[in-house]
């Protein structure tokens, strides 16, 4: 590998990198706005975070998460089956 | 877009490093662009749901109030949600591959 090479590769790495960092820096975004909503959904902003909503806001977080797991997962068994969307 | 890897290969350190100085700062500009947005919304229709004839001191602490839990909140979300992908991709094969949306 030349050091032309070498250097477009690092690049190109870099690149990769700051592309999954502002995906990452997207998602916190939805996340926060979802969450915010459900969690913050019936009460005025509270002095403190108190425990239980740092708890709620987590536990969003998490299935969030599960919830775009599990319908990945059906949808690609679906897909399996040969009756998804084309 | 195409991108034409003849014409990246052209560019010297100097000019990839500038690259990815601009697009670092498009991205933190855009977040913060869409941060302040996000915050002014909820916290506007949270804190001013009856409007009167000059913002209250009750709605002026509910503001304040409102922006620091929704930093707080912007925090606790991050740390949450990189802990579990780091033990997503500990497990691996999961079907969680970063294409949450």
């Amino acid at each position: 590998m030349s050091g032309n090479d070498a250097n477009l590769e690092r690049f190109m790495q870099q690149l990769l990198i700051e592309g999954q960092r502002q995906k990452f820096t997207e998602q916190v975004h939805t996340l926060t706005s979802r969450c915010w909503d459900i969690c913050f959904a019936d009460y005025r902003p509270p002095a403190k975070l108190d425990a239980k909503t740092q708890t709620c806001l987590q536990n969003c977080v998490n299935r969030m998460v599960d919830a775009s797991n599990f319908m990945v997962e059906h949808l690609q068994k679906e897909g399996a089956g040969g009756h998804a969307f084309s | 877009m195409d991108i034409d890897v003849e014409q990246l290969k052209k560019m010297t350190p100097e000019q990839q490093a500038q690259v990815l100085q601009g697009i670092k700062q498009q991205a933190a500009l855009a977040s913060a662009q869409g941060l302040i947005a996000e915050l002014s919304e909820k916290c506007s229709v949270k804190c001013v749901s009856s409007p009167g004839s000059s913002l209250s001191s009750g709605e002026k602490q509910c503001l304040q109030r409102c922006l620091d839990r929704f930093m707080e909140s912007w925090n606790l979300i991050s740390t949450t949600l990189q802990k579990r992908l780091q033990e997503e991709a500990v497990k691996g094969g999961a079907a969680y591959q970063n294409s949450f949306s």
